[in-house]
């Protein structure tokens, strides 16, 4: 299929919606944006720990670990300017109920290229003896949303994407000539060649559109946002491998996020058991009581500091996982196609910095189809 | 003690602000424990705003655990850590107390211990007790547990005698514990062995609670006389070098009685060898003195080693098999509206239109 003068619509506008939408574009295509709040990247891609993986979180998934190594090089340099870098970060062992032990760890970054090494006094004193094994130093960032949302919508501009704010799309159907017709939440509709449903939490919720056929799992997540003390100034500390806790930078709001595994998941359903498939109706209506004192609580007893952190604020969002993902820590892109459905597409990705494999994905896809048009024509 | 002064009230009124963790092990308790849950569940949701209840299942075989994990999808903040082999109840006891995050720790014998004895131990920490031991009294059901508490009274008060740490004799296994005392003992490497008197170690004064005790599993306990006895011994060595010191005086005595006597011996010997029977009586003695001290030294050196050998050993003293939480179903949305909402005082108002 080539993509000069075809339509494509992509439905979402977080990071990876706009990232393909741009791809798109920057291939010739006629694209347009739709994303139902005012702002692009106002909602998962904004609610993270904004952490541009460097391969440590996932130490017993060495194929997503390695894959995040691989990526981040390229994508330090594509957007280097939301990348924060002028933090330490620390990754602490647990003593127990971890599911790696130091050495286990050092081997795995070893294995993956990622630096590590033993963090300092300075570091080391910060922590519990009792409940941390071992601290190290590693080399990790987050990135900026804001900033990273602001390149995004200039880059949209600069490949032509239409982009519609304040938009939802509640169905799509087939339309007579050829294509699709998918209908808008203020009445209108517009025609697409290709549709690329990049709703993530939302991806099963489009009218017209079965779902997916990977199960899905969704939570609703609480991180909260606080003010670091004074002595841990500067500093990121992500506590491995088990139901503990991480705080990291968060630069749009110039405070640092928390979360915990225990604690932040508030409730949990996959819509294959539940049936619910608007997450977002369900995360609206949520009751969101913070579990901020539940986390700080737990987290004292590792880094007894973290105590005197000041609570500013909550971000509940959904989360969105595959089913088969859930017990482990393989975060794939799904990347979904349908015989019934041709020109329709099902992307959701995890993790930000995996962007270049679900382009990939993209551009396989269109090459794919367009020697089978070449065959079949 | 039933008077409620101001600073109780000043303490009931910054409530909201405490974290209380309720810590109970269970073993075969599928009968039971959901009584149990619900109840405290209820009383701690009308009364403070952050808690938790912490469940430590002594690997139980009777589909406890289940019964538990259906619970946590209705109840919330209700934390159970499954236990890959028994350790027993007082074991259980502080590994449940080493995962509990509030600030004020409850443990309790779920099974016999009334849910009311909650609000009444933390009236005691509000009015500054950071160590509240409760003194089961009533009906125990039956002359074996009678025999089994006498035992236990006299016993702690050897125990008090033999170490000099501080514990009311008649103590029961509900007491409540500041974060202060909790984290005096995490360090502790015979902790497991030391549940009943080990906020003693602290040297912070303590209150007591008399209440009356009930049972929720509808049949007494059983009561297990090598295990007490092997826990006895336990506690008794573990808590103080004092056995140790007298065990050295002893042996030091008996040494001094053996030289003496053999002095003894040697002094009749040559001033009166011709009246002895051929040496036989002065030997039998002397052997029969040495070997007395001999045994005993072994036998608290054996204790001891026994010790030093699971300490180089460096087992793990348990496992967590399955550590799981509650997640409230989303669909359920009616549940997160608690039954005691609407029971008056400054909670949360239900706006017009926000029923269950």
């Amino acid at each position: 299929m080539r993509l000069e003068g075809a339509r494509a619509v992509v439905v979402g506008g977080g990071f990876y919606g706009a990232c393909i939408a741009e791809h798109l574009g920057r291939r010739g295509a006629a694209v347009t944006i739709v994303e139902r709040e005012p702002g692009l990247m106002a909602r998962a891609s904004y609610c993270n720990q904004a952490r541009l993986h460097g391969g440590y979180h996932y130490p017993r998934s060495f194929g997503t670990a390695y894959r995040s190594r691989l990526n981040f090089p390229r994508f330090r340099r594509e957007f280097s300017r939301a990348i924060v870098d002028d933090f330490v970060k620390i990754y602490a062992i647990a003593r127990a109920n971890s599911k790696v032990n130091a050495r286990q760890f050092q081997t795995f970054c070893r294995n993956i290229g990622a630096p590590l090494k033993l963090a300092g006094d300075r570091h080391r004193k910060l922590f519990s003896r009792t409940h941390i094994e071992a601290v190290f130093e590693a080399e990790e960032f987050v990135f900026d949303a804001a900033v990273l949302a602001q390149m995004m919508t200039e880059r949209l501009e600069q490949a032509n994407v239409t982009t519609r704010l304040c938009c939802r799309v509640l169905e799509v159907a087939r339309d007579a000539n050829r294509g699709w017709r998918l209908a808008l939440d203020d009445g209108s509709g517009m025609n697409a060649d290709l549709v690329y449903n990049c709703t993530y939490s939302g991806i099963n919720a489009i009218g017209g559109l079965p779902p997916t056929q990977h199960g899905i799992r969704h939570e609703v997540t609480e991180m909260a946002l606080v003010e670091l003390p004074a002595e841990l100034a500067g500093l990121s500390v992500t506590v491995m491998d088990g139901p503990f806790f991480s705080f990291m930078p968060f630069p749009p709001r110039g405070l640092s996020t928390l979360s915990h595994v225990r604690y932040t998941p508030h409730a949990s359903w996959s819509e294959a058991v539940d049936g619910v498939r608007d997450p977002y109706a369900t995360l609206e209506q949520f009751e969101k009581d913070t579990r901020f004192g539940y986390m700080i609580r737990d987290a004292r007893r590792f880094i007894p500091s973290i105590g005197e952190a000041r609570y500013r604020d909550s971000l509940f969002e959904v989360k969105t996982v595959l089913l088969r993902n859930e017990f482990d820590d393989g975060r794939p892109i799904l990347f979904e196609t349908s015989p019934q459905y041709p020109g329709v597409y099902w992307v959701l990705g995890s993790k930000i910095d995996n962007i270049y494999d679900a382009l990939s994905a993209v551009d396989e896809d269109l090459k794919q189809s367009s020697s089978a048009h070449q065959k079949s024509a | 003690m039933q008077k409620v002064t101001s600073e109780v009230e000043a303490g009931r009124a910054a409530r909201s602000d405490l974290f209380v963790s309720v810590v109970a092990p269970v073993w075969n308790a599928s009968q039971w424990v959901q009584t149990y849950i619900e109840e405290m569940s209820a009383l701690l949701e009308r009364h403070f705003k952050d808690f938790e209840i912490v469940l430590v299942d002594d690997h139980s075989s009777d589909g406890t655990v289940a019964v538990i994990e259906r619970l946590q999808r209705s109840c919330r903040n209700l934390q159970l850590y499954c236990l890959a082999r028994r350790v027993g109840m007082d074991s259980a006891f502080v590994i449940g107390m080493e995962h509990a995050i509030g600030d004020v720790v409850i443990t309790m014998d779920a099974a016999r211990d009334p849910i009311g004895t909650v609000t009444q131990l933390i009236d005691r920490y509000y009015a500054g007790q950071e160590i509240v031991y409760g003194l089961r009294a009533g009906r125990d059901g039956g002359g074996g547990r009678t025999v089994y508490r006498r035992l236990s009274k006299l016993f702690f008060r050897v125990y008090r005698g033999v170490t000099g740490e501080d514990v009311p004799p008649d103590l029961s296994s509900l007491r409540l514990l500041s974060r202060r005392v909790v984290n005096t003992f995490t360090e502790n490497r015979d902790r497991y062995n030391l549940f009943p008197v080990i906020a003693a170690f602290t040297g912070i004064p303590y209150a007591t609670l008399s209440y009356a005790g009930m049972e929720r599993s509808g049949a007494p306990r059983q009561v297990d006389y090598f295990d007490s006895a092997s826990r006895a011994i336990y506690l008794l060595l573990l808590s103080s070098k004092r056995p140790l010191r007298w065990m050295t005086a002893g042996s030091l005595v008996g040494a001094i009685l053996s030289l003496a006597y053999a002095a003894y011996v040697v002094v009749l010997h040559l001033f009166r060898g011709n009246e002895l029977a051929e040496g036989w009586a002065s030997l039998s003695m002397q052997v029969a003195g040495l070997f007395f001290v001999l045994f005993l030294v072994l036998a608290v050196m054996s204790e001891y080693l026994i010790r030093v050998f699971v300490h180089t050993q460096n087992r793990p003293p348990y496992l967590i098999t399955r550590e799981t939480s509650s997640l409230v179903l989303a669909r359920k949305a009616e549940l997160n509206v608690s039954s005691a909402r609407g029971a008056g005082g400054d909670v949360a108002v239900l706006e017009s239109g926000e029923t269950s």
